[in-house]
């Protein structure tokens, strides 16, 4: 089974004065068990297709199949569920709470998981920082954690719900090296373990960990080397 | 999702956002002003009740029979809204105590009042009977309510099942107080008005007429006539014209002993309401408008949300939430600011304010102006939502 198979995908933007494809066109299959890296140039649609490969934006034409359903006949509920329960992200800038303690921001997606109504998800929360080496931080507000301790905190929230599927944008942008290779080792555990982990990043380290790497140029795909 | 976690999400950015703490100030402020000014008009509508409403002197209407055979009684009997009618002649009485006081006397029916302590007239076998007020006053009646006023009040339960002296003329009678009464509720007007049967004002206005007859004996010029005048006492000042003209139409002079008018306090309680929808309506286009702006500015929370998959009826419900706390929170703050200044009032100023005017924090008020708020608090949120229904869980639009 596919992780996600996309088929003709395209995404443009309508400026005033002209038309933005962002996306044109790309067909592709990303499996499980593999870490994909995807790079390109600044402006090449890196992040708008991971967007709508998370169901965060949609496309204009072509279609999307996620563990082999179309997502297209999904409601917006639909979409939220599978987003919720299926997919993880990690941003660069962390999408922390500011407001709330690192504990409560693992918390998050698990709270509104019906799966999870019957276990004690503080606990979970907690458990899963200790994993990314923070027990220490649990108590800690973002602001009070260095940048690659709040990265830590978002992978820890967005592997909560055990999703198969994890979307990472320019996860180690903001990162030093140290933290980098942190972030990437998890990442490739991660792919390691069965799920579907897929990269986007400027960064050539990331090639490293990576089964695939796809170029994108101007919304397209360019693959360069299959499995290792 | 649970209950609880709708609490936890909603608490969470409460006192974060700079927004919510101006909302609570903005709140906190009005539910104040609110509480004061409909408080205030609380009292001032007490203050008219008491003024005039409880003041027996504005709810009598003087009859004229016309002639000793006319059975003005048995006429009235179908008028609604009379609470009895009296004979001139057994309605009121001044006399004297032993201890120097001057009382009013009225006759009343054994069950017009109702008392505050002790019994009332229908309880009690014996006849030389006195209900007495709550407060009475021992000395002149006061031409200003001033410290030393103050300290000549006496609480009238002290009297209770005492004995007076009653002096009229020859008129000399034991009278034993056997009730007190609320005075804001039934006044006279005046100070040390005591109220008795009806029999026993008969009975010294015979005593007072004899001595008046014989005085007369050897004048010419003395003149003593039965009165004419029966005493007709409304229920409810509010109805006095009404009844008043219904007599006047079955062919009765008529006069009153008093005339109010209370346009004027009228007016104010008017200004007041004025006031205070004019503070709701500001409150709630400053809410709005800076509902409005939160939402625009608050991408990046609903980003995180929406990319946890939390669907966009949940992000407005915990925004509702959040706006009820808040209320309830600035609801709280004002309860108790309006509980210190009410204390701090009511103990610098109390007894001439007690005296004047019940001064009252109305429960009723506080409820309507917390509803009034969490009303608009909550339609500010809700125009605000729909005003930005494309931005709330929208992801594409938010700045990466
Ligand atoms: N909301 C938007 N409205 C209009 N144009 C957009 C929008 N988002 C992206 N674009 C345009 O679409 C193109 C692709 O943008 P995208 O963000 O996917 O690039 P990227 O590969 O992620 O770049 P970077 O490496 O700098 O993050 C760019 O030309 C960008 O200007
Ligand atoms: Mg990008």
């Amino acid at each position: 089974m596919e992780a996600i198979k996309i088929i003709n995908i395209s995404k443009k933007y309508q400026l005033k004065s002209e038309n933005v494809i962002a996306v044109n066109g790309v067909s592709y299959s990303f499996l499980y068990g593999k870490l994909y890296a995807i790079m390109g140039h600044s402006g090449s649609g890196k992040s708008t297709l991971i967007h709508c490969l998370g169901l965060l934006d949609k496309v204009d034409s072509g279609k999307i199949y996620i563990n082999d359903k179309d997502i297209s006949d999904f409601s917006e509920k639909q979409k939220n569920i599978m987003r919720n329960e299926k997919i993880g992200f990690v941003f660069q800038n962390y999408y922390l709470n500011n407001n709330m303690r690192a504990f409560e921001n693992v918390m998050l997606p698990m709270i509104i998981n019906k799966k999870y109504q019957h276990i004690d998800i503080k606990t979970k929360a907690k458990k899963l920082l200790k994993e990314m080496g923070l027990e220490d931080r649990v108590n800690h507000y973002p602001k009070e954690l260095s940048g690659g301790e709040q990265q830590r905190v978002a992978i820890a929230r967005a592997l909560a719900n055990n999703p198969n599927i994890i979307l990472a944008d320019e996860p180690t942008g903001n990162l030093d090296i140290e933290n980098e290779i942190y972030v990437l080792e998890k990442l490739r555990n991660l792919a390691d373990t069965g799920k579907c982990v897929i990269i986007v990043s400027h960064n050539m380290l990331v090639k490293k960990y990576a089964d695939i790497v796809i170029n994108m140029k101007n919304g397209k795909f360019v693959v360069k080397n299959h499995e290792i | 999702m649970k209950f609880k976690y709708y609490i936890f999400l909603a608490s969470k950015n409460l006192f974060h956002k700079k927004i919510n703490i101006l909302n609570i100030l903005l709140l906190v402020i009005v539910i104040t002003m609110l509480i004061i000014v409909s408080s205030f008009s609380k009292t001032l509508k007490n203050l008219i009740n008491n003024q005039v409403n409880g003041n027996l002197k504005h709810k009598i209407i003087l009859v004229n029979r016309l002639g000793s055979e006319d059975k003005l009684a048995l006429n009235l009997e179908n008028i609604e809204g009379i609470s009895y009618i009296a004979n001139y002649n057994t309605y009121s009485q001044y006399v004297s105590t032993n201890n120097g006081e001057i009382l009013s006397l009225i006759g009343v029916p054994d069950d017009y009042l109702t008392i505050l302590n002790g019994k009332n007239f229908d309880e009690t076998d014996e006849n030389k009977v006195l209900i007495c007020p709550a407060n009475f006053y021992l000395g002149d009646n006061p031409e200003e309510f001033n410290e030393e006023f103050l300290t000549k009040i006496h609480n009238g339960v002290n009297y209770l099942d005492k004995f007076f002296t009653i002096t009229s003329n020859l008129y000399k009678e034991k009278y034993k107080v056997i009730g007190i009464y609320d005075e804001n509720k039934y006044s006279y007007g005046e100070y040390n008005v005591c109220y008795t049967r009806q029999d026993n004002i008969l009975e010294i206005y015979n005593s007072n007429r004899k001595y008046i007859e014989e005085l007369c004996e050897d004048d010419t010029n003395c003149n003593i006539q039965e009165p004419l005048q029966m005493i007709v006492v409304v229920n409810n000042y509010d109805n006095i014209s009404d009844i008043e003209k219904q007599i006047q139409n079955m062919g009765y002079q008529t006069t009153r002993i008093s005339d109010v008018n209370t346009t004027g306090i009228d007016f104010i309680i008017l200004i007041l309401i004025v006031i205070s929808v004019f503070i709701l309506i500001t409150t709630f286009i400053i809410l709005l408008i800076s509902n409005n702006k939160f939402i625009q500015y608050n991408k990046k929370n609903n980003l995180i949300y929406k990319q946890l998959g939390y669907d966009k009826n949940i992000l407005i419900k915990i925004n509702y939430l959040e706006s009820i706390i808040i209320t309830f929170v600035s609801f709280i703050i004002s309860i108790i600011i309006c509980l210190v200044l009410y204390i701090t009032v009511s103990n610098n100023y109390g007894a001439q304010i007690k005296l004047q005017m019940p001064l009252c924090i109305s429960y009723l008020a506080i409820i309507i102006s917390f509803l009034l708020t969490l009303g608009i608090s909550l339609l500010s949120w809700y125009l605000a939502i729909k005003n930005n229904n494309s931005i709330i869980g929208e992801f594409c639009d938010a700045e990466i």
